[in-house]
């Protein structure tokens, strides 16, 4: 009888065809915003599950830096990997103009926070941008980064780099400082009882590849010892802690804070989890407002089976005399309802496939179209029709064959 | 054998029972009509003989009283049996034709044997055996919009043989028809009676079915009047 069904659906193409076309919206709408949050999850844990074992140790703004028995002392606790002495320096510098610009150097700002401001400013005429050295022990470098990161030009940091003007450049922080192997970079130490500044030149080692980690991707390292000379400097700012397993975390971050003066410990399973937490709430909404729209849709889809079953009460009342069954109307109604619902599911699946096509051709953003959404989506718009087609069936297979051939 | 027999037990058929606005349209009407007969039941708008089709086409239920269909008590069966009985035992002719106007000829002829659950092979075979039988062998893709009223009405002949009925019930077959068509088409009915021995029962207005039936039978204010071979077509009223 699925026949029947196609060939009332094609009768009235414009009515049928609007119909499905408000499926296709709502399916879509919700195959496009599930997408999005499915890209997000996505985001977040590419950006977060190489960082969910390290826990970021600092010195709180008052004291003046780590000591080395705290670090030897953290290093120390069970199902502690490594403790990884960390600092960052900020300077400005200014693009193609040469290297001079103003220098500013001292600790500040917290480890990851990389290139600031964008990189690049304005088209032609050199203008300038802020770069964050993290400064690590170059024998650290395989813990800060993998091992498998390998440079697609020069060389990683090693032991030997110790006390040298040297940097390791992240694939991004290369390209937006437009910094090549061999290349230097300006840093200049502001004397804390004089206004003299004096320059150093860092020279470009090595460029990495491409990872999608950001905290790698737009990293500039250096020596720490040659920063301490320079600063003059004998504590840390920070640590970078990683545990053994990601379980033990949350554990090892609280027994840092309480045990050690003068630190504080954090990691990015909590930031992790409270994103996931976010990113859940904005995917329910998200799911309502699809699901506002379905309904919307199915409202449509009921309307048009109405109309069509009113249409049609004379032909129904005709086969119900030439021996249609109750069943057999009902299950023809909604068949028509479930197959007019399912041309607007697949209508929507294509836009919703637009919609991941078209985003990341707008924006850097990546949504991602699961099978699980596609799945839901075509199981929405089945319960839809078969939902939708209900009432309108059980008023078609209730007619009165007497009447309507009598008076229709 | 009781096959295409049906017969009217004490029918009494009462609308809005309880109401002021309560009518007795049947009173205790008894027929008999044999395997292989011709009848024709007129009487004037509002006599009952609609009501009485309608209750022999198991379409509707009496108030008392019982209809056998083949031997079948119609009142103890369940809605798909009704169902089934009309798809499988009684063929329908209308006087709008009542074809389904989205279908073509052979689709509209094919539906009642979809409702039996025939294959697809049996169904086209017996719909080629019909549209010939009716006359209408190379119309079979025509909708009803192209067809002439009475190739309608002949479509609308061959979906009432499609499951071999041995009774075919008609109201006004000819009800819309000129009187050419209208003759045509009954004698094809009455080549049905003859040759096939089908039981025919007509509803109708028209005297010249009436003069090709075996038997009349006339209604008046819900009851059989008289029942006799050609002295009331003289008089038929309506």
């Amino acid at each position: 009888m699925l026949d029947i069904a196609l060939k009332n659906i094609f009768r009235h193409k414009t009515r049928s065809l609007l119909t499905a076309l408000g499926i296709s919206l709502g399916i879509g709408l919700i195959l496009a915003l599930g997408s999005i949050g499915a890209g997000l999850s996505a985001q977040i844990e590419q950006q977060f599950a190489s960082r969910a074992a390290f826990i970021q140790v600092s010195a709180t703004d008052n004291a003046e830096g780590i000591s080395q028995d705290t670090i030897d002392g953290i290093a120390s606790l069970p199902g502690i990997e490594s403790a990884i002495p960390v600092a960052s320096y900020r300077i400005s510098r200014t693009m193609r103009g040469g290297f001079g610009g103003g220098g500013f150097g001292g600790p500040g700002g917290m480890e990851g926070m990389q290139i600031i401001g964008g990189g690049r400013s304005g088209g032609g005429g050199g203008g300038t941008s802020s770069i964050t050295f993290t400064a690590i022990n170059p024998e650290d470098i395989d813990y800060i980064i993998s091992e498998e990161v390998l440079t697609t030009d020069g060389r990683k940091l090693d032991e030997s780099d110790s006390g040298k003007e040297v940097v390791l450049l992240g694939a991004t922080a290369a390209t937006n400082q437009n910094l090549n192997v061999g290349d230097e970079i300006e840093y200049q130490h502001q004397d804390r009882n004089s206004t003299n500044a004096e320059s150093y030149y860092f020279s470009v080692i090595g460029v990495l590849e491409e990872t999608g980690d950001s905290s790698i991707d737009g990293a500039v390292y250096v020596p720490l010892n040659t920063m301490q000379e320079i600063e003059d400097e004998d504590t840390i700012e920070s640590l970078r802690v990683k545990a053994s397993d990601v379980s033990l975390v949350e554990g090892l971050t609280q027994t840092i804070s309480d045990y050690f003066d003068d630190i504080r410990a954090s990691s990015s399973i909590t930031i992790i989890r409270q994103l996931e937490s976010s990113l859940g709430q904005i995917t329910m909404a998200v799911y309502g407002i699809g699901a506002v729209s379905i309904i919307v849709g199915g409202i449509g889809i009921m309307n048009t089976m109405i109309m069509s079953v009113m249409e049609r009460r004379r032909e129904i009342g005709v086969m119900k005399a030439i021996g249609a069954t109750t069943t057999t109307i009902l299950v023809q109604v909604i068949q028509e309802s479930a197959v007019m619902s399912l041309i607007g599911g697949l209508a929507g699946l294509a836009l919703g496939y637009a919609a991941v096509i078209i985003i990341p051709q707008m924006t850097s953003f990546k949504p991602l179209l699961t099978p699980d959404l596609i799945a839901i989506g075509m199981g929405f718009a089945l319960i839809l029709g078969i939902g939708a087609g209900i009432y309108p069936a059980w008023s078609a297979s209730r007619l009165d064959p007497i009447e309507v051939l009598r008076y229709e | 054998m009781s096959d295409g027999e049906i017969r009217c037990e004490n029918l009494v058929k009462t609308y809005n029972t309880g109401k002021p606005n309560e009518f007795t349209a049947l009173k205790r009407v008894n027929l008999t009509i044999k395997e292989g007969d011709f009848v024709s039941i007129i009487g004037s708008s509002g006599s009952g003989k609609s009501t009485l089709l309608n209750l022999i086409s198991c379409l509707d239920t009496p108030t008392q009283g019982e209809v056998y269909i083949e031997e079948t008590p119609l009142s103890k069966l369940g809605g798909n049996e009704r169902a089934k009985l009309r798809n499988q035992k009684l063929g329908f002719i209308f006087q709008q034709f009542n074809l389904i106007r989205s279908m073509t000829a052979y689709e509209n002829i094919e539906l009642t044997m979809r409702f039996a659950g025939k294959s697809k092979k049996e169904r086209h075979e017996r719909v080629q055996e019909l549209l010939k039988q009716v006359g209408l062998g190379d119309k079979g893709n025509n909708r009803p919009t192209e067809l002439s009223g009475g190739e309608q009405q002949r479509v609308a002949i061959a979906r009432a043989l499609a499951n071999n009925p041995k009774i075919i019930l008609g109201d006004e077959p000819t009800g819309n028809l000129d009187s050419a068509t209208g003759a045509i088409i009954m004698q094809l009915l009455a080549e049905l009676n003859k040759d096939h021995n089908k039981t025919l029962v007509m509803v109708t207005h028209d005297p010249a079915i009436a003069k090709r039936a075996h038997r009349t039978v006339r209604i008046k204010d819900g009851k059989l009047e008289e029942d006799t071979k050609g002295a009331l077509i003289g008089n038929n009223n309506g």
